[in-house]
């Protein structure tokens, strides 16, 4: 059985400059849809807005690279939704467009200066796969959170990113965190590091332990409250959890003026090397393996996050976003399939689940719409960690039945509210 | 420029790499010595009803999914496992018609028609066993099966104690089966197949443990009655913990997946309820020789009912 644990630092991040073709969707990761300001044929400066939006939970979007809009158009995202994309052709010459450089110290700001400006620059949680990134919210309504936490371990196997971030600018990341706490207007700021990142940090620090799925978000914040919440309880308002790359953003945001215009990607094959790179925004995933003398070819899986909760994807021309922390590719001989059997009741995943959910019956009911039921087996508890499907005999796409049935629940709830 | 194909599907991308096919492949490789043993003994006797259960489980398995309609499931080696722990419980000799019997038994009665793996709520291969022993148990009786075939004598180590002859049970020949009985007798080396299962987590280990402990802990209450009456002797635990099937059912029977509860506490509640009742029909029971069988049947019943004690889902606390 592989062991599900973390590999450690390997190498120094590698800027890939990009240049030729973006597709950049109008829909980020926690960043309501935007609007494109371009039209097709305008030329635009590297960093000048091309997308925003005047809800306070809006990330505005920047063109990474100096060139002409070819076209707009809509896609399906990585993670699954149809939005609009701008499309651009162009290069990485001339200097970033950026706004004006806030100086002051973080204590002297107002939390509505630092926000604007976060918004403005199109800081939305950077990685996570569009998956935490619904932990933190810039919207001023909102009641602020006990503690802000900086995650700045991966989350799942394999990922290298965020920790490759934090080694790179550390004073950035703390600089930032300092920032975005203001923003939020949490009380307590929160390093959540693995053991040897925590000469990095200062200030209160989390270590988190090197087995899958404990550096979850989920288990973090509950590690920091001692509490757990269900689905309905979901996001937690009392911990919000930004990325160390989220935390650099905003920190590079404010003091430089330089919007979000690049995504730190960990990249690799299954079974090869991986490598750290920071691409663009918008460059194709088939550009990022060519550069590392990779290829999609037929009957391969390529998948965007990590190996246990990413989101596989159908079209080597997608782009990166700003959810995209892993890209990797599993070639033809290596892919595992599901299969449509009966769970034999080996009892492997009940084990397993680190929420002690009685996952044989739980997957039963999932698995044929028996919502009801499902939800007296603990539905509900499931944080999506995907470690059930990983050990389970009958080789049943477990996080499948599960996912589906929360979408049917969410469904149903949906249609007795408008009832 | 073609476009690429590429494959798709849900997350989690890596698996365990665990397998019915894989357990029941294992288990069958671990058996095999086991079943030499037997072969050694009882040369062609034991071949012929190893053979015959297996193909008879195989054959049964496949008729009944094309009358049934679905993908016939031969490659995952389960019913060819049930097929060979059920030639392991018989004695070898027995009639040809009795083994096929048993096996259609096995799959049709104790697995298919509930829907197959998975959904049985009994363990097949005990389904089979008993539903011969009960309708021909004189056939099925090791002392009387045995006889047909030439150089053996003496009794079975059940029928041995029963009798008081305590002294007839040498702990070393009920370790290498050298009594009379059914095929798999060689209980050591079945321990040491159960202790490679464990290794490989491919059996429940919380039932396995719990059995044993059940057993032991009847032995030692009321072992001794076992004897007949005003018989002054005491029956070695040992003797009792390696004879009569008690290490098959331990490692290979009772943790059965899918008739076995799934949470901790149930599968110990389970293992050790077995194991003790395994002991209360072997020393009072008429079916002494298949205490072990029939205390997992019953407790069997009880699966649904214990996987009902489980701790609180996080978030619920
Ligand atoms: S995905 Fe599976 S293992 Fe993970 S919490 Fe949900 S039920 Fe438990
Ligand atoms: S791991 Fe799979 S086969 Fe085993 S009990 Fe869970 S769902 Fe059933």
């Amino acid at each position: 059985m592989k062991r599900l644990t973390y590999k450690t630092l390997v190498s120094e991040i590698q800027e890939l400059p990009g240049a030729g073709r973006l597709v950049l969707p109008l829909l980020q990761v926690g960043s309501s849809p935007l609007e494109a300001c371009v039209g097709v044929g305008d030329e635009v400066a590297r960093g000048q807005c091309i997308g925003r939006a005047d809800t306070p939970e809006s990330a505005f979007l920047h063109s990474p690279l100096a060139g002409k809009v070819r076209a707009l158009s809509r896609a399906v995202t990585h993670e699954g939704t149809s939005a609009g994309t701008v499309e651009i052709e162009g290069d990485a010459a001339g200097e970033v467009e950026t706004l004006q450089p806030i100086q002051q110290d973080a204590a002297e700001l107002s939390a509505e200066t630092v926000r604007d400006r976060l918004r403005e620059a199109g800081v939305s949680p950077l990685g996570g796969n569009g998956k935490n990134a619904e932990y933190a919210s810039l919207r001023p309504d909102e009641e602020p959170p006990e503690i802000l936490m900086v995650l700045c371990a991966d989350e799942e196997p394999l990922l290298q990113t965020q920790r490759h971030v934090l080694r790179e600018a550390p004073e950035k990341v703390i600089e930032g965190a300092t920032l975005f706490q203001k923003a939020v207007g949490a009380k307590r700021l929160v390093f959540a590091v693995s053991g040897d990142q925590t000469n990095l940090v200062s200030g209160e620090t989390l270590v988190v332990e090197k087995k899958y799925p404990l550096r979850h978000p989920e288990i973090l914040m509950a590690r920091m409250t001692g509490r757990y919440r269900l689905t309905e309880g979901r996001p937690r308002k009392d911990v919000h959890l930004i990325n160390a790359e989220t935390a650099m953003a905003a920190c590079r945001a404010v003091r430089e003026g330089r919007p979000v215009l690049e995504k730190t990607v960990t990249v690799g094959q299954e079974g090869g090397l991986s490598v750290v790179v920071r691409v663009p925004l918008g460059t194709l995933f088939s550009q990022v393996f060519e550069n590392m003398g990779l290829k999609a070819e037929d009957g391969d899986r390529l998948f965007t996050g990590g190996p246990l909760r990413g989101v596989a994807q159908f079209d080597p021309e997608g782009p990166v976003t700003k959810g995209t922390d892993g890209l990797f590719l599993q070639k033809g001989r290596g892919v595992f399939c599901y299969e449509d059997v009966a769970c034999i009741g080996c009892g492997q995943c009940v084990k397993v689940c680190p929420m002690k959910i009685p996952v044989n019956m739980m997957t039963r009911n999932c698995e044929f719409g028996r919502i009801e039921e499902a939800l007296d087996y603990d539905l509900d508890s499931c944080i999506e960690c995907g470690l059930c499907a990983y050990v389970c005999t009958s080789r049943r796409p477990l996080l499948q039945y599960i996912q589906f049935a929360k979408k049917e629940q969410h469904k149903a709830e949906l249609a007795r509210q408008s009832a | 420029m073609k476009e690429n194909v590429l494959t798709v599907s849900v997350a989690p991308f890596w698996h365990s790499g665990a397998g019915i096919a894989r357990n029941s492949y294992i288990s069958m490789a671990v058996l095999l010595p086991v079943a030499a043993v037997g072969v050694m003994h009882y040369r062609v006797g034991a071949l012929a009803v190893l053979g015959l259960c297996i193909g008879s489980c195989m054959l049964a398995e496949a008729l009944m999914q094309k009358i049934i309609g679905r993908p016939v499931t031969l490659g995952d080696g389960s019913a060819a496992l049930t097929g060979m722990l059920l030639a392991l419980l018989l004695p070898a000799g027995v009639p040809w018609w009795l083994v096929v019997v048993g096996s259609f038994s096995a799959i049709i009665v104790g697995k298919q028609i509930y829907g197959g793996i998975g959904s049985h709520p009994l363990n097949a291969t005990l389904v089979g066993w008993v539903m011969i022993r009960i309708s021909w148990g004189v056939q099925m009786d090791a002392d009387v099966a045995l006889a047909n075939l030439p150089n053996l004598s003496g009794l079975s180590a059940l029928a041995a104690l029963r009798g008081g002859y305590v002294d007839a049970v040498p702990l070393k020949d009920v370790w290498m089966g050298n009594l009379i009985g059914p095929i798999g007798s060689a209980s050591l080396l079945v321990l040491i197949g159960g202790l490679v299962l464990l290794a490989l987590r491919v059996i429940k280990w919380e039932v396995s443990l719990g059995f044993l402990g059940g057993v032991l802990l009847g032995c030692v209450l009321f072992g001794s009655n076992m004897l007949p009456e005003g018989s002054d002797a005491s029956v070695n635990p040992l003797v009792m913990l390696f004879s009569g099937n008690v290490m098959l059912g331990a490692f290979f029977l009772a943790p059965d997946t899918t008739s076995s509860p799934s949470q901790p506490i149930a599968m110990w509640i389970y293992g050790f309820a077995a194991g003790l009742l395994a002991m209360l029909i072997r020393v009072y029971g008429n079916y002494y020789d298949g205490g072990v069988v029939f205390g997992i049947l019953l407790v069997s019943l009880a699966s649904p009912l214990l996987d009902k004690i489980r701790p609180k889902a996080r978030g619920r606390e």
